[in-house]
């Protein structure tokens, strides 16, 4: 229950610098979710809140208190480890006991707390295993019960849900979002599961090479990613990134110009969403391409189609496949949510190509191959 | 075509008979069965010249020393021992094929007990452990109290000798490794190859500057010198094989420790300690019997020889000018043995972790 202030905080190892400048305000109560990739600096930032790394510069504030100088112990933010940390030499009951033996507190006091934080994460039958006797996701389960336990300020969750199998991480995530919501602690969670991010988290910071690419809510970040890192990097399939030459108001993809609704100049790259694709005949279309491969997923069809300005993928809805690997097809898109980015790969602001400039493209889109 | 024809060994060609599958089967239970024995007799073979003497040390302590029944009760005694070497492992072969496996044991116990009792009790003698309760161990009624020491005495100040010298390595040990384990400080790298140089160097080439160092130090002649310098000599191993237990000690819990609340010095006491309970244990046991057996600094700084170590007292015995009794030489053998019989059989568990632990680094 804090509200967290990152001021320019930076980290370094020696002489490389895992974490540049970070600013950053998470709000008191709020569920934000760290994603990016293998060593983008995750862990770290995890471990500055929770006080274990002394950040190299910069200000890190809980309800506007400096808390630089405040040492983990009494910092009350409790923590999940990505290797879970459990204490192998204590049963699972004294696993999650342990963070109460350092307050002032009665005994029954203690053993109601830790049957509730056991029940909360469903597993009092466990409670008088060692950790060594535990699958992965019960060792997991366990250390949110530790993490739980003391009733923090401040919750951090590094992959808390990675070793869980499918059916038990959705119901895990709904879980951690129903206590959440009800205890109200602020909460980070760094995960590398975008689906997990975006469904729990009412913010995303999407963290690349030691920087912040972008923080947003989940759509924020889906729509309009501010640069091609977040881009390429949310969604699954990632957006389809062509590259360009803009001229005035005219955007040219290998063969192909679009319309631009603004003016723009120099090397662009062009980013559409493969569900934003509508597949129609060659003809309807400027930019023309031949299917490659053919992937039927059950709700939907992905297709791979090599076309003069690279691979483009596309997917579309229903389960009947409608263009046969081999076959020519052109690329109109579905929305005018069309981004493009400048040389540096940031995007630019209320730029938009026009793909559907064809005013009979729309009509004319292709009827399933007999 | 022509490999399958050339290749007459193939085992699984397309017509198998019913006697190929016979004579296979047969091959493989004659292999398997070439195999084992063939380990058998290669461990045994390896084992007896290790082994025998302990047996011999035994049969001799408890024999008196006319040569001529010792050498009757040695060569009995060896012959009991491969009856019931041999009885053990056909029973150990045919352990499957036995009803009542437990019985055959006993039984083969029982066969050992019978033919010792017959072959070798009438020879055996708890004489040469006289010395146990008679300091007079020459029978000539003059006890030469003033130079032999009883063996209790000798017994109890190896024992505090080598106690003193285990809690001096672990506790100065436990400390200094978890702190190259865990902290980066400058120089943490030399100090580790210093640690290896100084484990690798031959201690008996210090022996005249500890002497000498000793002597300013006034503590020559006192066990308390010895087991400084024991201690000293000792250290560098056990913090290199100490750190490595430490080192696999995750981070992460004792990060996680010290977020629940613990200090660090708790969070070192409550979850690491624990986790190396094994390496400590490793450690100190090897600690304590290398100041058991030392033997080189106890003889070159215990000058006047007023403080006996058991080693000192083995050498004692086996100096007399008598002439050696070498019954007794076994029997106080056999008394130096026991206790580290006693502290293996409770440590043994702890000892073979130690090259999964330790050898990491
Ligand atoms: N103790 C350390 N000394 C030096 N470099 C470190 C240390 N800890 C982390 N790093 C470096 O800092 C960077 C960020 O590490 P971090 O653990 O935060 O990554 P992460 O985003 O959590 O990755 P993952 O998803 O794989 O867990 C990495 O490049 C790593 O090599
Ligand atoms: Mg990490």
């Amino acid at each position: 229950m804090a509200k967290i202030t990152l001021d320019n905080v930076t980290k370094n190892w020696g002489e490389t610098q895992v974490l540049k400048p970070m600013n950053l305000a998470i709000e008191n109560g709020e569920f934000v979710a760290i994603l990016g990739p293998s060593g983008c600096g995750k862990s770290t930032t995890l471990f500055l809140l929770a006080g274990l790394y002394a950040p190299s510069a910069g200000e890190i504030a809980f309800d506007g208190h400096n808390v630089n100088r405040i040492d983990a112990r009494d910092r009350n933010v409790g923590i999940v480890f990505q290797s879970y940390a459990l204490y192998p030499n204590l049963t699972v009951r004294e696993n999650i006991a342990f963070p109460l033996r350092f307050k002032t507190m009665g005994k029954e006091e203690v053993v109601r707390r830790v049957e509730e934080a056991a029940n909360l994460v469903q597993i009092s039958a466990l409670l008088d295993r060692r950790p060594s006797q535990l699958s992965g996701g019960q060792q997991q389960r366990v250390a949110l019960a530790r993490a739980l336990v003391k009733e923090p300020n401040i919750l951090l969750l590094d992959e808390p849900l990675s070793n869980l199998d499918a059916t038990l991480r959705i119901t895990m995530r709904a879980e951690l979002k129903s206590i959440q919501r009800r205890l109200g602690f602020t909460t980070l969670i760094v995960t590398h599961d975008q689906i997990e991010a975006i469904t729990m988290a009412d913010r995303i910071i999407c963290m690349n090479n030691g920087e912040i690419a972008q923080i947003g809510t989940p759509d924020d970040l889906y729509r309009c990613p501010n640069n091609l890192f977040v881009a390429g990097f949310i969604g699954t399939p990632p957006m389809n990134l062509l590259k360009g030459e803009a001229d005035g108001r005219c955007l040219q993809i290998a063969n192909a110009s679009f319309d631009l609704d603004a003016e723009c100049a120099g090397a662009v790259t062009f980013g559409l969403r493969p569900e934003d694709i509508a597949l129609v005949s060659p003809e309807a279309a400027q930019l023309q391409g031949e299917v490659v491969t053919v992937e039927p997923m059950g709700r939907e069809v992905f297709y791979t189609i090599d076309t003069p300005a690279g691979l483009i993928h596309a997917l579309e809805y229903g389960e009947a496949v409608r263009h046969a690997p081999g076959a020519k097809v052109g690329i109109s898109c579905k929305s005018d949510l069309t981004l493009v980015f400048d040389a540096c790969g940031n995007r630019i602001a209320d730029l938009h190509a026009d793909f559907s400039n064809h005013a009979e493209v729309s009509a004319r889109v292709l009827e399933p191959a007999n | 075509m022509a490999l399958a024809q050339t290749n007459t060994s193939m085992p699984l060609s397309a017509s198998v008979t019913p006697d190929d599958w016979a004579r296979l089967e047969r091959r493989g239970a004659l292999n398997r069965a070439g195999f084992l024995s063939a380990i058998i007799i290669f461990l045994t073979i390896v084992s007896v010249p290790v082994l025998l003497p302990y047996l011999w040390l035994l049969v001799k302590s408890l024999t008196s020393s006319d040569s001529e029944v010792s050498r009757l009760v040695l060569w009995r005694s060896t012959a009991i021992a491969a009856v019931a070497y041999l009885g053990a492992i056909a029973l150990a072969f045919l352990a499957d094929r036995l009803r009542k496996p437990a019985l055959s044991w006993a039984a083969l116990g029982v066969v050992v007990v019978i033919l010792v009792a017959i072959f070798l009790a009438p020879y055996l003698t708890f004489d040469n452990y006289r010395f146990l309760w008679n300091r007079d161990i020459e029978g000539t009624g003059t006890t030469r109290m003033d130079l032999m020491p009883s063996i209790w005495a000798a017994l109890g100040s190896s024992l505090a000798f080598a106690i003193a010298q285990t809690l001096i390595v672990t506790i100065v040990a436990t400390p200094a490794a978890y702190a190259l384990s865990r902290f980066a400080f400058a120089g943490r790298e030399n100090f580790l190859r210093g640690l290896l140089l100084l484990h690798a160097f031959p201690a008996l080439a210090l022996t005249v500057a500890i002497f000498i160092q000793l002597h300013y130090m006034g503590l020559l002649n006192s066990l308390t010198g010895v087991v400084l310098v024991m201690s000293a000599l000792e250290l560098p191993f056990a913090i290199f094989v100490l750190k490595g237990f430490f080192d696999n000690v995750p981070w992460d819990i004792e990060m996680s420790a010290v977020t629940d609340g613990a200090t660090r010095s708790q969070a070192f006491r409550m979850v690491v300690l624990p986790q190396v309970r094994g390496g400590l244990i490793a450690v100190a046991t090897f600690t304590f019997l290398r100041g058991w057996e030392e033997y080189v600094f106890v003889q070159t700084l215990l000058i006047d020889k007023s403080q006996m170590t058991m080693s000192l007292y083995l050498f004692f015995v086996a100096q007399d000018n008598m002439g050696a009794d070498y019954g007794m030489i076994a029997a106080v053998g056999i008394v130096y043995l026991l206790p580290v019989l006693i502290l293996y059989t409770f440590t043994q568990k702890y000892i073979t972790q130690m090259s999964f632990g330790g050898i990491k680094g």
